[in-house]
């Protein structure tokens, strides 16, 4: 499977602390919360839709709400293979920072 | 729209631009997340913040959405190219030939002069060519009409010949190569690259080579 970057492993992760709440706006200020990097919204939506088409994702939309001019949102689920794609990337972590004790050391002192 | 105009609505040319970006199926939720910020803007702060927002946003995701709607073209349609691009195949080969003929003129009575000793073709076309005191031998193998021609000539061989087709596959591009098996392109193709072969080996040993 092709490892994720690290906006979409951020945004994976943003949708999965979320829960039932993920949609555009939270995931944007997740994702602030999360980097303390500010995201357009441009920039959370390409990715969304590239993790959607390649099945890390799923969505659905909700009724629409009068404080959104009448319109909808589009909720987010991490689906099985997200979580897999999390999990390969956590390892790989794991093993990359396993062969740099000093600098594992550093990062946690 | 400027705020004070109407200070409760999204600015309308900034939505109008987003709207026609994104197609009615994704505009409906990523204008809803505009609308929706807006508005907690507009609560928390003021008029001005809130539409300075807007744009903001709107400048800066248009290069994204611009680009997630190339890709979606791309996913979804074919780039082909079919041949003959310019011309039927026998429109084709005339053209071809009429472009080959400076260089016809340049290397068959080189070649003639090569083999036999004796420059008997190029003196008879040089005073068959002669009307007057323009001499149209000297104009055909001019080396601009020569190269230009040759040029053209394979270029046009080329696209005449070669079909290119590209798919887009699994996110990446799978590009294929088919060559017609058409007679009437084939030859003066072919001709193409024999002259072009003959006039660059006839350089090279004119210039360089120990003859």
């Amino acid at each position: 499977m092709k490892l994720l970057s690290r906006t979409e492993e951020f945004l994976l992760l943003a949708i999965l602390a979320l829960g039932e709440d993920a949609y555009g706006i939270p995931i944007r200020k997740h994702l602030y919360e999360l980097t303390g990097k500010k995201y357009s919204i441009g920039a959370v939506y390409v990715p969304l839709e590239r993790l959607e088409a390649r099945g890390l994702l799923s969505s659905y939309e909700t009724e629409p709400t009068p404080e959104r001019g009448g319109r909808s949102k589009r909720c987010y689920q991490v689906s099985a293979k997200g979580i897999s794609a999390l999990e390969e990337i956590w390892q790989l972590n794991k093993t990359i920072w396993k062969s740099f004790p000093a600098a594992q050391t550093m990062a946690y002192s | 729209m400027l705020p004070s105009e109407n200070p409760k609505s999204n600015p309308r040319i900034a939505e109008f631009l987003l709207s026609k970006i994104l197609g009615q199926d994704e505009s409906e939720v990523v204008l809803g997340d505009f609308a929706e910020e807006h508005h907690n803007i507009l609560e928390s702060k003021n008029e001005w913040v809130a539409w300075f927002w807007y744009w903001n946003q709107t400048l800066q995701s248009v290069p994204f959405f611009v680009s997630l709607k190339f890709r979606n073209f791309l996913s979804r349609s074919q780039i082909m190219t079919k041949s003959p691009l310019i011309l039927p195949s026998w429109k084709s080969s005339l053209a071809m030939l009429i472009l080959l003929l400076p260089a016809l003129f340049l290397a068959v009575p080189g070649v003639t002069q090569s083999l036999s000793g004796s420059p008997g073709l190029y003196d008879a076309l040089r005073t068959g060519l002669n009307i007057g005191d323009i001499n149209l031998l000297a104009w055909l193998i001019h080396p601009l009409a020569v190269l230009g021609g040759l040029g053209l000539a394979l270029l046009l061989g080329a696209v005449s010949l070669l079909s290119i087709t590209s798919e887009n596959e699994h996110e990446s591009f799978v590009t294929m190569i088919a060559v017609r098996k058409s007679a009437w392109n084939l030859v003066p193709f072919g001709l193409g690259i024999v002259l072009a072969t003959v006039i660059f080996l006839y350089m090279i040993a004119e210039n360089f080579g120990p003859f």
